[in-house]
């Protein structure tokens, strides 16, 4: 499944590089897209249902989390990491989602993301980032690695698994739409 | 008319985004307002481990003591020996075979049992200590 769904998500991501040597069967893809990237720019820019997003974020988080969740690492992590590393893991966490959705160029970024601007830039990046440690307490949860454990370790271990979360909350999110598309 | 509903839904939607933002600064925040207090507070305590015993509980054959080990201290504590012993009334002490704890993390607790085949309810008395643990 897992398999299935990274050549799904990187053939619609990845599929066609400028650089790539192009065949005939590529030029012809490649002339489809650009078509449909001129008629996507007639259409209006629809603004993205905030509700629909926040859901395709909790997605694409359990898209990638769910393949980390289960192991013993994020026990290990959970246990051994210190609370100022963790503080220092939430930062760049949150830092990942502004560059993933704001700054990295994804296909369809700006079309998904909505507003820009530095207000719209820390709201996105701390709503997605909410998604994503949420996500996380939740497959923890389901995991078994929150039983008999204190406060401190489960929210360490939420944080760690809190970081594929995030790159999945956010890339992810914006993979799934490309693939829906 | 139009505008008007228009408008609405704006502000509507406007309402739940900012909301929705509200909801998870306040979790963000809450987290790393923990972490913060947690890297200020919590210090480099050894582990404190602590075994409760449970009641007995019949298992066709044996008998089984619910065994708990807690940590209240800031360190983990790895490879947790714990030993389990039933005194019996005449001063016989029938000794579970020892039993080790993967991991004990800070204020966090384990369970496990031990193994009898005396019922520990009417022979004696049942104790519990940690032999020792390894730190990470």
């Amino acid at each position: 499944m897992v398999v299935a769904i990274g050549v799904s998500v990187g053939t619609a991501q990845l599929g066609s590089g400028p650089d790539s040597p192009v065949s005939d069967s590529q030029q012809k893809e490649k002339l489809e897209q650009q078509q449909h990237k001129q008629q996507q720019e007639r259409l209006p820019q629809v603004q993205p249902h905030h509700v629909g997003q926040l859901v395709i974020a909790f997605c694409g988080a359990v898209l990638i989390a769910a393949n980390v969740a289960p192991t013993e690492e994020i026990v290990m992590l959970g246990v051994e990491i210190s609370h100022w590393k963790l503080v220092g893991l939430v930062l760049l966490s949150i830092s990942f989602n502004a560059v993933i959705l704001f700054y990295s160029g994804f296909r369809g970024a700006q079309q998904f993301v909505g507003k820009s601007g530095a207000v719209g830039v820390v709201m996105g990046a701390v709503i997605t980032y909410a998604i994503a440690l949420m996500t996380s307490a939740s497959l923890c949860w389901f995991f078994g690695h929150l039983d008999g454990a204190g406060l401190s370790i489960s929210l360490a271990q939420t944080v760690v698994l809190g970081l594929p979360a995030t790159i999945g909350a956010s890339a992810g999110r914006l993979l799934l739409q490309q693939v829906e598309q | 008319m139009n505008y008007e509903q228009t408008t609405a839904s704006k502000l509507q939607k406007n309402r739940l985004e900012w909301s929705i933002f509200a909801l998870s600064l306040a979790l963000v925040i809450g987290t790393l307002g923990y972490l913060t207090w947690a890297a200020w507070t919590q210090g480099g305590e050894p582990a404190q481990l602590e075994v409760t015993l449970g009641q007995a509980q019949q298992r066709r054959k044996h008998f089984a003591v619910p065994v708990s080990v807690t940590n209240r201290g800031d360190q983990t504590a790895e490879g947790v020996m714990v030993e389990v012993l039933l005194k019996t009334l005449k001063g016989v002490k029938w000794k579970a075979p020892e039993y080790e704890v993967a991991l004990v993390p800070r204020q966090s607790t384990r369970r496990g049992e031990a193994i009898f085949k005396h019922d520990p309810r009417t022979s004696g008395q049942v104790t519990g200590r940690v032999l020792g643990y390894e730190i990470p």
